[in-house]
């Protein structure tokens, strides 16, 4: 190494941060091994980054806790019991009780629901529309990708939460379409992305000779393109998925997402700015955030880090 | 080989400057069409959507000959392309329409509340850079390892942070409980500077968390592959000072891909300001477009999703003129 530099610094990957303890080189190679192999790799992988393991357990109880709230969540999480108003933390409410006497922790167990929900819906319309537009721009080329391009872009540089603010003019309130313009928005960055791997892949020996034996442009844009630009497509899921976490808490805050009384991680907290003096109503839903988005970031950084696609523009 | 370089390098900055001119000119005649078809996409969506700012105005229950007399004050009745052909024309004369709330154009309504934005935005700027060179320039330059994980930690959860609970945090602590900076409001910058600053510092830090941290990352691992380059370990084993070879030759190398980042998040930045002027009670373009979005005031909509767009475009062009300035061979 340089000698001044010290090298524990020098070693480390540029985009490695909570794994910087590791050496670079104990992510296995993406060997093109069978299904059962990268499922043993990818287990030796969590075990030897416990950083990456707790992420992915976090994300799991979120999961889980967001799936079957109805049976885990201790008290119905809508109903005001004023005989219970505004409990700090401890006792019956594990968590406490807000300023209308619902249960904290069953609140919090249900936004886990809203924010899973809104995640997935997110991922689905961005991917359903950017990584196919994408894909089909790349490898058709010539002038629907001229077109789809600079309408893409277009849209790219439109402030991605005014682009958003803009679509739910014309969509209405509520969560489904909160996130139906948040997926939109997203759809922009899985295109650009999803289009310069197709084009990249392209360019491939093997596209050539499915041409050759004849496979139509469908077939091998979906069958043959896809499957190999799915990578650096899947590194940005992972952070649609965050974003789109984030942009429901947001927007619900300033009242476009979740109406009331429906419990979202943003409604809590906005019951929660109006009364600052309970503070664990503030503590609570802010840190299943923070966790929740860290995990997801850790994850995100992981695969990055596997698939070696540079930089850490997210710009999400 | 050194002696032939200085002449190579005038050639290769001449033509680095001749090479960036005619992209940053493409980029500039691009952005008036760019302009146009968001604003088409605008108008397109807000046609296929159910009921118009008529029916806004007029209720939901309102009289059906009242609705249509307003959409015919309003040219609302007219077909997608006259509406449109009539808005660009306009437009390209600096007149966005009229508010169809206020009744005030939406150039001076816009123009007034983008001040605020304007000023969000610059100190979270800042605020950003500063954090990034303490998260991301002081770990390598002071080469300790124990600041160095402890920055890496703190730039992951700088991303990972929530604005909108950052925001509550820094108003319930710093603002409700010490009294340091204010809670909510905006003041001018001509009607009083110090005011305007402590106004600002939640929000700018709230609006800077995020970027801050993508930018301590990427300046660190930047700046570590510049520090590992030949013509570095050269100055470092010649015994140049670290702080020259670090914070001068270093920095300077490092800063393209870290620029980059900061373009980027422009758009973002931008955007955000509608949620956090919501949390800090700041009437900026954010919160005027919340509001806007509630009456279906389509103009004002518009008059903002254009702004913004162009605020990223001017940004997208400073940072590729300022590759040439960091990189002169980058214009091939």
């Amino acid at each position: 190494m340089t000698g001044l530099v010290p090298d524990d610094l020098a070693a480390r990957p540029a985009t490695a941060d909570l794994s910087a303890t590791d050496p670079p080189s104990s992510d296995p190679p993406a060997a093109p091994a069978g299904r059962g192999h990268r499922l043993l790799g990818g287990l030796r992988t969590l075990l030897r980054r416990p950083v990456l393991a707790v992420a992915v357990l976090v994300l799991l109880v979120v999961v889980v806790v967001g799936l079957f709230a109805p049976l885990l969540a201790p008290y119905p999480p809508d109903i005001s019991d004023y005989s219970r108003v505004g409990r700090s933390p401890g006792g019956p409410n594990l968590l406490g009780t807000d300023a209308v006497g619902r249960d904290v922790l069953s609140r919090l167990m249900f936004g886990a629901r809203t924010s899973l929900f809104a995640a997935v819906e997110t991922v689905l319309v961005s991917v359903s529309l950017g990584a196919v537009l994408g894909i089909l721009a790349g490898y058709l080329g010539g002038w629907v990708d001229a077109v789809l391009d600079r309408i893409n872009s277009a849209l790219m540089s439109v402030p991605p939460l005014i682009l958003a603010i803009a679509l739910l003019a014309a969509l209405g309130k509520g969560l489904v379409k909160a996130m139906l313009a948040i997926g939109l928005v997203y759809a922009t960055r899985i295109f650009r992305v999803a289009r310069a791997s197709a084009k990249e892949i392209r360019a491939l020996t093997y596209i050539d000779a499915a041409e050759v034996i004849g496979a139509g442009p469908w077939r091998i844009a979906f069958r043959h393109v896809l499957p190999n630009a799915i990578s650096p497509i899947l590194v940005l899921v992972v952070l649609t998925f965050a974003a789109a976490i984030v942009a429901e808490a947001g927007l619900t805050y300033i009242g476009l997402g979740v109406p009331p009384p429906t419990a979202s991680w943003g409604s809590m907290l906005h019951d929660a700015s109006e009364r600052m003096e309970l503070t664990h109503l503030l503590y609570a839903p802010g840190i299943a955030l923070l966790v929740t988005i860290s995990a997801l970031t850790v994850v995100g950084d992981a695969l990055r880090d596997a698939y070696g696609r540079p930089g850490g523009t997210s710009d999400a | 080989m050194l002696g032939r370089s200085a002449g190579a390098a005038v050639r290769l900055r001449r033509a680095g400057a001749h090479g960036t001119a005619r992209r940053l000119g493409r980029e500039v005649l691009w952005a008036p069409f760019t302009l146009a078809l968001v604003a088409l996409l605008v108008f397109v969506l807000m046609d296929l959507a159910p009921g118009d700012a008529a029916t806004s105005i007029a209720g939901d229950q309102g009289d059906p000959e009242l609705v249509e007399s307003i959409r015919a004050d309003l040219h609302l009745d007219q077909p997608l392309w006259s509406r449109y052909g009539r808005w660009v024309g306009d437009a390209a004369q600096g007149d966005l329409g009229t508010s169809l709330v206020s009744h005030r154009s939406v150039v001076s309504s816009v123009g007034s509340v983008f001040p605020a934005t304007a000023s969000l935005v610059a100190i979270g700027l800042v605020f950003a850079l500063i954090l990034a060179f303490v998260l991301g320039v002081l770990p390598v330059y002071l080469e300790s390892r124990s600041f160095d994980r402890l920055a890496s930690i703190l730039s992951a959860v700088a991303i990972s942070m929530p604005p909108v609970w950052l925001a509550l945090l820094l108003t319930s602590t710093l603002a409700i409980r010490f009294e340091v900076f204010p809670a909510l409001g905006y003041v001018g910058l001509t009607d009083d500077p110090w005011q305007w600053f402590r106004h600002l510092v939640l929000p700018g830090f709230t609006v800077a968390m995020v970027p801050a941290g993508e930018l301590a990352r990427q300046v660190r691992g930047s700046l570590l592959d510049v520090l590992g380059t030949d013509y570095s370990v050269a100055q470092q084993v010649r015994g140049l000072p670290r702080r020259s070879v670090v914070l001068r030759h270093g920095l300077k190398n490092a800063a393209i891909p870290v620029v980059t980042v900061l373009g980027a998040r422009i758009g973002a930045m931008v955007g955000s300001t509608v949620i956090i002027e919501r949390i800090f009670v700041i009437n900026g373009m954010g919160e005027l477009a919340v509001r806007s979005v509630g009456s279906r005031d389509v103009p004002v909509v518009l008059g903002i999703v254009v702004l913004g767009t162009l605020v990223v475009l001017v940004s997208n062009l400073l940072v590729d003129s300022s590759q040439a300035f960091f990189n002169p061979r980058s214009a091939s």
